[in-house]
C-alpha cells in the first residue's frame, strides 16, 4: 500500500511537468501580443520595451518557462497584466468560492443519488424506477448553464429567498460563525446564494451517480452473501443497509471523485450564469482580457487539484476494498 | 439493426434524432418567418401558440424564436457531426497504433493522451478557443481534442484483446498487410463499443458547443446557435423567459436523441450492464 501511495505520488510530477508546458507554451502561442494590449497601439518604444522587462517578456521563451514554473512551484505565479495585483492572491481569494460551489453540488448530488438509487434498484422495475432513471437520462442531457437559467427563471425570479447573483457570504464560514457564536445569519445568507448555482452544477452528477448507484446496488443483491444473509433469517434492513449499500458504494466512490473534477471544469460556466465570484469566471475574464498570467496560472491550478483528487480516489479505493492489491 | 430496433431507449433515441435531422435538412421550409428579420416594434413578444404569427414569441431584436431554434439545429449537429468525425479518425487512429505498435509509441501516445485527461474537459476546450481566438472551427476543434483520449484508449484496448484472437492470428499466416489486418480485422469488430461512444459523443459535443458559444468562444454572429441565443435570453430573463426556456428545451431533445440511442446501443451490445 505505501509502495503504491508512494509510486502514485511520483506519478504526480510527469502530469505536473506536462500540464505545465502545454499551459505555458500554448499560450505564447496565441495571437495578440499582452504588450499591445496593455499600453495600446501607440505607445512608445521604450514604454514597451520597460514593460516587457518588468514582465520578463524579453527573455527567451525558454528562459521564461523555468522562470515561470520555478516560481509557481513556490506559489508565485507573477503580476496580472491587467489588474495590478499579484496572480497568486486573485486566485486564492477566489478559489475558495469555486471548491464551496462544487462541495455543495457535490453534497446535494450525494443526498439524492444515494436513497434514489438504492430505492430504484430495490423496486427494480415499478413506476418510480422507470421515473427516476427517465429523469435522470434528462438530467443528463441537460446542460449546466441552462438548468442555471431555468432555476433563475422559475425560482430566483419568484421567491425573494433567492438571490439572482454573486455571493455576499461565504457558507462554510457561516457554519463555522454559527458554532461558535450561534449567529445564524452568515450561515443564511451563504445558504441563499449558494443553493441555485449548486443544484444547477450537481444535476448531471445527481443525474449519473443515481444510474450508477441502482446498477452498483442490482449487481450486488445478485450477490451469494446477500442470498445467504436473507437465508439466514436477517430482516431486509439488515441484508440491504449492512450487507449490499456498503460493497455497492465502491464504484460510486470512484465516481464521486471524478464528479469532483467534473464539477471542477462545469463550474466554469454556472458561475458565468450566476455572477459567482469563482475561480473559473476569473478564469474566463482573464481568456477574454488576454491576461496570460492568469489564464496560465488558474488552468494549472485546476488540473493540479484535479490530479490530486484522482490520486485521492485510487487511494482510497485501496482503503475501502481490501481486495485490491497494488503490486 | 433488428435488435437495435427492438431495444426501446435506442428506438426512442433513433425517432428523436431523425426528428431533428428533418428539422436540420428542411429548415429553411419549416421555418414559419425568415429567422434573420428583425423588428424592433415587436422586441420580446410573448409566445402566441399555434395559429399566432410567433408561435414562440421572439427575441431582442424582434426575431422569430422558432425559426431560429430550427436554424439552430443546424449549426448543433453540423458541430456534433465535425467534432465527432474529427476526434473519431484521430482517437481511432492513434488507439491502433498504440494497441497494435506497442512499446514505446504506444507509451508516448498514451502518456499523450494522459496528459489531456489531466485538465477537465471543458477548461480544456475553454483555454484551446481561448488561444486559437473565438470561432466555430476552433470552437469544434477543442471539443474534438478533448474527446480523443477516450476513443484511442477504447480503440487501444480492443486492438490489445483482438490481437491474440485466432481469426488475426490466421490472416496474419495468410500473410495478410498490416493494414489489412488492422482494418479488416481489429477494427471492424471493435466496432459496438466505438458506436457507443459515438452516439453519447454526439450529445456531449452539441451541450458543450452550446456552453461555449454561451460564453462567446464559439459559434460567431449573425450565425445561428442555440448557446448563443441563449447567451442573449440571459440578459432578458424576466421580460422574455420564454426565448431561454424554449431554446434550452431544443437542446435537451437533441441531446437526450443521442444518449438515449447510445445507451440503447450499450445495453444491446453488452446485455450485462443492464
Amino acid at each position: 500500500m505505501q509502495k503504491f501511495i508512494i509510486r502514485r505520488l511520483l506519478n504526480l510530477i510527469p502530469t505536473i511537468i506536462g500540464v505545465s508546458l502545454v499551459v505555458f507554451f500554448m499560450i505564447h502561442l496565441a495571437p495578440g501580443d499582452p504588450i499591445t494590449l496593455m499600453v495600446g497601439d501607440d505607445a512608445s518604444l521604450e514604454d514597451i520595451q520597460r514593460i516587457q522587462a518588468t514582465y520578463g517578456f524579453d527573455q527567451p521563451l525558454y528562459v521564461q518557462y523555468f522562470r515561470w514554473f520555478g516560481n509557481a512551484l513556490q506559489g508565485d505565479f507573477g503580476l496580472s497584466i491587467r489588474q495590478s495585483r499579484t496572480v497568486t492572491g486573485l486566485i486564492w481569494e477566489r478559489a475558495g468560492a469555486t471548491v464551496e460551489l462544487a462541495f455543495m453540488a457535490m453534497f446535494i448530488s450525494i443526498l439524492i443519488s444515494v436513497p434514489l438509487g438504492v430505492l430504484t434498484a430495490l423496486r427494480r422495475g415499478s413506476w418510480i424506477d422507470m421515473g427516476a432513471l427517465t429523469v435522470a437520462l434528462v438530467g443528463i442531457s441537460m446542460p449546466r448553464f441552462w438548468v442555471g437559467l431555468m432555476l433563475l427563471i422559475y425560482l430566483g425570479l419568484n421567491f425573494d429567498f433567492f438571490p439572482l447573483f454573486g455571493r455576499d457570504a461565504s457558507l462554510f464560514r457561516g457554519i463555522f460563525t454559527f458554532f461558535t457564536t450561534f449567529n445564524p445569519q452568515e450561515m443564511i445568507v451563504g445558504f441563499r446564494h449558494l443553493i441555485l448555482p449548486a443544484i444547477s452544477l450537481g444535476t448531471a452528477a445527481t443525474a449519473l451517480q443515481t444510474r450508477l448507484m441502482r446498477s452498483s446496488m442490482l449487481e450486488v443483491l445478485r450477490q451469494d452473501y446477500v442470498r445467504t444473509a436473507k437465508a439466514k433469517g436477517l430482516s431486509d434492513r439488515v441484508v440491504i443497509f449492512k450487507h449490499a449499500l456498503r460493497n455497492a458504494m465502491l464504484p460510486v466512490v470512484t465516481i464521486v471523485g471524478l464528479q469532483f473534477g467534473y464539477l471542477l471544469g462545469g463550474a466554469v460556466v454556472v458561475e458565468s450564469v450566476f455572477s459567482w465570484p469563482g475561480l473559473a469566471r476569473l478564469i474566463i475574464n482573464a481568456v477574454s482580457q488576454r491576461d496570460f498570467p492568469i489564464v496560465q496560472a488558474g488552468t494549472l491550478v485546476v488540473a493540479l487539484t484535479f490530479a490530486v483528487i484522482n490520486l485521492a480516489v485510487d487511494i482510497s479505493y485501496g482503503f475501502l476494498n481490501p481486495k485490491i492489491r497494488y503490486d | 439493426m433488428k435488435r437495435v430496433l427492438k431495444n426501446k431507449q435506442a428506438l426512442a433515441g433513433l425517432i428523436l434524432i431523425f426528428i431533428v435531422s428533418l428539422t436540420a435538412i428542411f429548415a429553411q421550409q419549416l421555418a414559419p418567418n425568415d429567422p434573420y428579420r428583425q423588428n424592433i416594434y415587436n422586441r420580446y413578444e410573448s409566445p402566441q401558440g399555434l395559429g399566432g404569427e410567433f408561435i414562440l414569441g421572439t427575441d431582442n431584436l424582434g426575431r422569430c424564436v422558432l425559426s431560429r431554434i430550427i436554424m439552430g439545429t443546424r449549426a448543433s449537429l453540423y458541430v456534433g457531426l465535425v467534432a465527432v468525425s474529427i476526434s473519431f479518425v484521430t482517437g481511432v487512429i492513434l488507439g491502433l497504433i498504440a494497441g497494435y505498435v506497442g512499446g514505446r509509441i504506444d507509451e508516448i501516445i498514451m502518456r499523450l493522451m494522459d496528459l489531456i485527461l489531466a485538465f477537465p474537459a471543458i477548461l480544456l476546450a475553454i483555454f484551446i478557443v481561448a488561444v486559437l481566438g473565438p470561432s466555430l472551427f476552433n470552437a469544434m476543434l477543442a471539443i474534438a481534442i478533448v474527446r480523443v483520449p477516450q476513443l484511442a484508449r477504447v480503440t487501444r484496448g480492443q486492438v490489445l484483446a483482438l490481437k491474440e484472437e485466432d481469426f488475426v492470428l490466421a490472416a496474419k499466416a495468410l500473410g495478410a498487410g498490416h493494414l489489412r489486418i488492422l482494418f479488416k480485422h481489429i477494427l471492424i469488430n471493435s466496432f459496438a463499443p466505438l458506436l457507443v461512444i459515438i452516439s453519447l459523443g454526439m450529445g456531449l459535443a452539441i451541450v458543450t458547443e452550446a456552453a461555449l458559444s454561451f460564453l462567446g468562444l464559439g459559434t460567431q454572429p449573425p450565425d445561428i446557435s442555440w448557446g448563443r441565443m441563449l447567451s442573449t435570453a440571459r440578459a432578458a430573463l424576466r421580460t422574455a423567459p420564454h426565448v431561454a426556456t424554449y431554446t434550452g428545451i431544443a437542446i435537451v431533445l437533441t441531446t437526450l436523441g443521442f444518449n438515449l440511442l447510445g445507451d440503447g446501443l450499450r445495453d444491446v451490445f453488452d446485455p450485462r450492464l443492464k
